[in-house]
């Protein structure tokens, strides 16, 4: 187990390093970070002495390992746009994100999977042919989409919903459901097939065979051992979630780092890119190191062998 | 064989393929005295414009039209680069084994993890946004999902008697790629790659929506969806028919992806 574990936590690293160089190449490829911070009036001197102070007289590799130290310590520069630090402006717009977040991972956990156990329990019936059509569907359609057509429906037709902001419950409910779209289908998929393998097994037969309840069967022999994949799944998803909330966030204009990020690339705002890039790959990494443990946690060949 | 779903990708193509011919309007083509025509079939709308028109009151038929080649092409070009890279990828880290499989099944891993859409955004915003670039990226970040499924098959592969014969034999290494590795391969590259269209569609209009796409005024779907945000209240048609025509294909291919699946091998895929 701890082997595995520190294979995860190397590989998560060697994830965040590889964003890292990423950010710090296209960070000096945009172009002279000095031309968008100096007074046009400066002189040679005075350019020389804020190259100097911001260490960029010095060679790559140095810039590069200046910028990572900085990084660890939460420093990534001022933003140009909010003249704060860029660090504290993600920070401020993070609880948004979160909200939605997990609002919308929560309505897909409570809908996906029921649905696709079900779904799997009953399969070929009428239920499953309409429960894989519908995924199927959400799959294919565009989340930015899904959000203006409920925009369409719900707040514009019926009048019932805000069309964007965040403050009360209503504000809520449709990015939710937009950012739980995509990733609502991927899970039924996952969970479906996952029960449908394992129903296949011998156990869960000889399970039936003693004549337990077939509900009991099902929950307790089956879903337990699907478990593994499903969990699997939702670390897959918190990437998804996570390119869902650049999409959704600019949709209905919810005040959160994916919003702040597409904003901040407008406003040529590199600091807070490289904050929110490398801040955002951080918490996926954590996210799915969390899935590991998890998994590890469940399946007992992870955690012994 | 889903009909329907072939029908669909193939009126897509054949509209793209022949935009110029059938679009009854240049595409970009403006006029402010027409503007937010409603389809044919509403009040105040006509035939002149089937669909309607836009905000710019450029035709909407004929940007659709045109709008589907650049979502046809990027997809047709980022999935076959991507089909050949991760193919040999694959075949190469599974066969080799070794140092090389490490290495390359890292990089794979840190791909696999990476928020693509977000270094997708910076890169465009740097780079500036091209059609070149778009595919670029697209391709670049998707290579390592296929690369993963050919290298585990490749594993498999490699243990067969007709492999170690053919090794005895006298064949080199690429021969044995090519001629034996490669065919039984080929049923999950084609699986995989057609379930990626529908996802490279998506991927590539998400980021016209953002405006970090090919640029306007060049029509592209996702764009579309976009030119039609500020207007969904008035005139929703302008980003309800882009939207339709991205679902469709998307949906198109992915029962065909799940078809072929069931055909080539019902039980090894379905994870």
């Amino acid at each position: 187990m701890a082997r595995y574990l520190a294979a995860r936590i190397l590989q998560g690293l060697v994830t965040l390093l590889a964003v890292s160089v990423v950010v710090f190449v296209l960070s000096r490829l945009s172009g002279d970070p000095l031309t968008l911070i100096m007074d046009p009036m400066s002189t040679k001197a005075d350019l020389a002495r804020e190259l100097a102070r911001l260490g960029l007289d010095r060679s790559y590799p140095e810039q590069y390992a200046i910028f990572l130290l900085n990084a660890l310590h939460g420093d990534f520069g001022q933003s140009i746009f909010f003249k704060r630090g860029a660090f504290e402006v993600f920070l401020e717009k993070l609880p948004a994100t979160l909200e939605l977040g997990g609002t919308a991972m929560a309505v897909s956990i409570l809908i996906a999977i029921p649905v696709g156990v079900l779904s799997a329990v009953h399969q070929g019936g009428w239920f499953d042919r309409i429960a894989r059509l519908a995924a199927l569907t959400g799959q294919s359609a565009p989340v930015f989409w899904i959000g203006l057509v409920l925009i369409l429906l719900f707040s514009v037709t019926l009048g019932w919903l805000p069309t964007a902001g965040r403050g009360s419950w209503r504000n809520l409910v449709l990015p939710a459901i937009t950012l739980g779209w995509y990733g609502n289908a991927f899970l039924m998929r996952i969970t479906r097939s996952a029960m449908l393998d394992v129903l296949d097994t011998d156990y869960v037969k000889l399970a039936r065979l003693e004549g337990l309840a077939e509900r009991r069967v099902i929950w307790k022999h089956a879903f337990k051992n699907a478990a593994t994949s499903i969990v699997t799944t939702l670390g897959l998803m918190s990437i998804s979630l996570v390119t869902g909330a650049v999409v959704t966030e600019t949709v209905f204009a919810w005040p959160g780092v994916g919003r702040l990020t597409v904003d901040a690339i407008f406003q040529r705002d590199f600091p807070v890119v490289q904050a929110a890039v490398i801040l955002i790959a951080v918490m996926v990494v954590a996210v799915n190191l969390a899935v590991d443990v998890v998994y590890a946690w469940i399946d007992p060949r992870v955690r012994f062998g | 064989m889903p009909w329907g779903s072939a029908l669909i990708l193939l009126a897509a193509l054949a509209g793209a393929l022949l935009a110029p011919w059938l679009a009854p309007y240049d595409p970009d083509q403006v006029d402010v005295l027409h503007r937010f025509t409603p389809p044919f079939w509403l009040d105040g709308g006509s035939v002149e414009h089937l669909l309607g028109s836009d905000d710019l009151g450029r035709d909407l038929l004929s940007r659709l039209l045109f709008g589907g080649r650049v979502s046809m092409l990027v997809a047709v070009v980022c999935v076959s680069s991507d089909a050949m890279l991760g193919t040999l990828i694959g075949m190469l880290a599974g066969y080799l084994g070794g140092w090389v499989d490490a290495a390359l099944m890292r990089v794979a891993d840190v791909m696999l993890a990476l928020p693509y859409l977000l270094i997708a955004l910076v890169v465009v915003s740097v780079l500036g946004a091209s059609l070149v670039n778009v595919v670029v990226i697209i391709v670049a970040l998707r290579w390592a999902g296929l690369a993963r499924i050919v290298r585990g098959e490749t594993l498999g592969i490699k243990q067969r008697d007709y492999v170690a014969l053919a090794r005895v034999g006298g064949v080199g290494r690429a021969g044995i790629l090519l001629r034996h590795v490669l065919p039984n391969v080929m049923n999950s590259v084609i699986v995989v790659s057609t379930l990626g269209v529908g996802t490279v569609i998506l991927f590539e209009s998400a980021l016209s929506f953002l405006g970090v796409g090919v640029p306007p005024p060049t029509a592209t779907w996702g764009g579309m969806v976009a030119d039609g945000r500020g207007s969904i209240g008035s005139a929703w048609w302008v980003s309800l028919f882009p939207g339709l025509a991205i679902t469709a294909v998307c949906l198109a291919c992915n029962l065909l992806g799940d078809w072929l699946r069931e055909v080539f091998d019902p039980k090894s895929m379905r994870a």
